[in-house]
């Protein structure tokens, strides 16, 4: 009995060593909707809030109509891509790469499922892109869907001409 | 005997813990098209390659060298040969260069899959490429020629091959051994 105390002493470093995930329950309340580049993106992932804390890009290219979307939170991962095409405001979908989303694994979406994206506002000269998103992404590795619900974003955009 | 059996449990419950803490890695360079110079993908080897793991594969990852994307004689050439920090732990393996060749056409200015290697420069003998039987496909996805910028996705088998001395010639054969490359993407500024 003496050991007792010692590991149970290592039990409990060990349980505080183990990285904890923080995301928040669903009913959080989301960012509200802006067009001004207030530099927000958040949605639900299933039953969960996603708020980005950093977003290493969002790019414009004006000449191929080319739009990325790239952030991350708590090892989650957004990089969803319009490859070219998108002009104006207007209702799009996000090309496949397969990994539109990343939670350990890739989900993508697929053809015939829902992949909704609209643009609220592309304006150039103030370098800002708005917009709302709804998708449903797959994992072909766990044989699992997630649902992306009630996305929007309001974002300052590196734009290439 | 009981102290004995509750410290096994224990020591079996502190393990599970321990081991239960991933490690997270960060994924591959996205798939984009801005010449943002950067290179990723996975290298599976088999498994008699790998003594401390039974992962299946190794995760290699690759940035900002622009310099080695050119074009020289109507060939457009991809090499990545940093080892990242791969040093050491697979033997010679992580020294390895991935090389990729694609045919550019001056009038139409399209590019062309034609060739990878994956090869350890200070070990000629350690030669993989890719034969006529070995699954791959190279797809540019995005290329601009007024800004240089070559985008795409890969993946490919590739296949040891054993080169021989025999009554003075020179035989070249294939060991059977192979790598895989898997869930390639390059984004790309060339010169």
């Amino acid at each position: 009995m003496k050991f007792i105390y010692p590991i149970l002493c290592l039990i409990l470093i060990a349980l505080l060593s183990c990285r904890k995930e923080k995301i928040k329950a669903g009913n959080k309340r989301l960012p509200n909707e802006t067009q001004r580049g207030r530099g927000i993106f958040g949605c639900y992932i299933d039953d969960q809030t996603y708020i980005a804390r950093k977003q290493p890009a969002v790019v414009y290219n004006e000449t191929d109509g080319y739009l990325n979307l790239s952030n991350d939170f708590q090892g989650r991962y957004f990089r969803m891509f319009v490859y070219n095409g998108l002009y104006t405001e207007g209702i799009y979908a996000f090309d496949s790469t397969g990994e539109e989303f990343i939670y350990r694994y890739p989900y993508g979406v697929k053809g015939g499922e829902l992949n909704y994206l609209e643009i609220t506002r592309l304006d150039t000269d103030e370098e800002v892109v708005s917009g709302k998103f709804e998708l449903d992404v797959f994992s072909n590795v766990l044989n699992k869907k997630i649902k992306i619900r009630d996305g929007r974003f309001d974002l300052k955009m590196e734009v290439i001409h | 005997m009981e102290d004995l059996t509750l410290k096994w449990r224990l020591f079996i419950s502190l393990t599970f813990l321990l081991m239960s803490c991933e490690e997270e890695k960060g994924p591959l360079p996205a798939k984009t098209h801005e010449g943002l110079n950067t290179i990723g993908y996975y290298v599976e080897f088999p498994l008699n390659y790998q003594s401390n793991s039974n992962n299946g594969y190794i995760a290699k990852t690759w940035r900002d060298h622009g310099d080695s994307c050119y074009v020289t004689n109507n060939e457009l050439i991809i090499i990545d040969s940093d080892p990242n920090n791969l040093a050491g732990f697979y033997g010679s393996l992580e020294n390895h260069d991935l090389k990729m060749t694609f045919q550019l056409d001056p009038v139409s200015e399209n590019v062309d899959f034609s060739d990878v290697e994956y090869y350890n420069p200070l070990n000629p003998s350690s030669y993989y490429f890719q034969d006529g039987d070995s699954s791959y496909y190279c797809d540019v996805t995005y290329h601009n020629t007024s800004k240089k910028i070559i985008s795409g996705i890969f993946a490919f088998t590739l296949t040891q091959v054993d080169s021989v001395v025999f009554n003075d010639t020179l035989h070249l054969d294939t060991t059977g051994l192979s790598v895989k490359v898997t869930q390639g993407r390059f984004d790309l500024k060339y010169h």
